[in-house]
């Protein structure tokens, strides 16, 4: 009676996974195109005795990357804050914001920023999720400029420089 | 394949900021920032650690790095404040604890691109909004506790840390007397910090469990 042996040389190969902790982010306009500044012009009425008429809102878009990894640096926020410049007198800006997007999408939330607030989270709750890199894709932010007339002042002109922020929660 | 280059830290600060004039952030971020958003070093030695940063165009990039406080001086950070980036590279940003630290740190790290642009101007009665983004990466140095005060509310769970350490973790409901699904909430409690977490109304109650698994649990009352 024969005995068989059969023996089998196993090669074991390593794979290593790398996987970024990507935090990325860049502001768009409705085309998908590099936004850099918006301009709101506040015209007077044509009527003696009227208001001035609402500023239209605008729309940008924040395009996001987002790969988490583990507590603490699992949850995201996008918060917003003013880095520089002065609101006319009378104005403040509201920002709205929708989450928008594939994976872990979180929320977003309005922030109004004035002379007496100057930072807001705008999107909190983002984990591993990206947003498309097309036209109207990203989260959704409208720009709505408040006033009342009677506080304007002509004379005064705004440049406000504010800073989107990916953070850790 | 990766390639990476390294820079030492230096403590050029602000000072090394402003003189660059009319560098200033972009809107589009393109140096990314790949080694994650929070880097937490337990201990009170001089340690070290790194940003990792990317630069995924085809252009050299100048990336921003300005600090800030999340808890305590922040004279005791070595990092560099401009750090030039070849096309489709990756560097690492080294950081070092100067000094010899038991109480708990905390250093807030601004990481922008630079950009050439001109200051615009501004007519009378019109609004200019500039816009940038930036990424905060936060350095931590201390030790983990495990102990939270947890008081429920209208609006959720109050969680308070008591202690002179950090509480790193995440918050997840509870279901069947378990763990259930994803995180809900969570990151750095600094000692004194207190956040109100909400929580699914039918959940049975809150699961705290810190980078340890060190777990703190209260149910719903």
């Amino acid at each position: 009676m024969g005995l068989s042996v059969s023996a089998q040389n196993i090669d074991f190969v390593d794979a290593n996974f790398y996987i970024d902790e990507s935090a990325m982010v860049r502001a768009v306009n409705a085309q998908a195109a590099n936004l850099t500044d918006l301009t709101f012009h506040i015209v007077s009425p044509n009527m003696p005795g009227a208001a001035y008429p609402a500023v239209a809102s605008q729309t940008m878009f924040l395009q996001y990357t987002s790969v988490k990894t583990a507590a603490p640096d699992d949850q995201r926020q996008i918060t917003v804050d003013v880095v520089g410049g002065d609101f006319p007198a009378g104005v403040s800006l509201a920002l709205t914001a929708q989450s928008a997007g594939t994976g872990s999408i979180g929320s977003g939330n309005e922030v109004e920023l004035s002379s007496g607030t100057q930072s807001g989270i705008l999107v909190n709750g983002l984990g591993s999720a990206y947003s498309g890199t097309g036209a109207g894709q990203g989260i959704p932010v409208t720009y709505a400029l408040n006033f009342t007339t009677e506080a304007l002042d002509a004379s005064t002109a705004g440049m406000i420089s504010l800073q989107f922020t990916l953070s850790n929660n | 394949m990766k390639a990476f280059a390294l820079f030492p830290g230096s403590a050029i600060g602000w000072a090394g900021i402003l003189w660059i004039g009319l560098l200033q952030g972009s809107a589009w971020s393109q140096v990314v920032v790949t080694n994650g958003l929070s880097h937490f070093q337990r201990g009170s030695s001089q340690e070290v650690g790194y940003i990792e940063l990317w630069n995924p165009t085809q252009e050299r990039q100048t990336a921003l790095l300005i600090l800030d406080s999340l808890l305590g001086p922040m004279s005791d950070l070595q990092i560099a404040s401009e750090v030039p980036i070849p096309p489709e590279t990756r560097v690492r940003v080294n950081y070092r604890w100067l000094s010899e630290d038991s109480s708990s740190q905390g250093i807030r790290i601004f990481v922008s691109t630079a950009v050439q642009a001109a200051i615009p101007e501004v007519q009378a009665g019109r609004v200019r909004v500039q816009i940038a983004t930036r990424y905060a990466v936060d350095l931590y140095r201390g030790q983990l506790c495990e102990e939270l005060d947890l008081v429920w509310s209208d609006l959720g769970i109050c969680v308070t840390n008591q202690s002179k350490d950090f509480w790193a973790g995440s918050c997840y409901a509870i279901r069947n007397g378990e763990r259930h699904g994803r995180s809900l909430a969570g990151g750095v409690l600094r000692p004194g910090d207190s956040r109100v977490w909400q929580l699914p109304e039918d959940s049975e109650g809150a699961w705290l469990e810190n980078v340890d698994g060190a777990i703190v649990a209260s149910r719903r009352p």
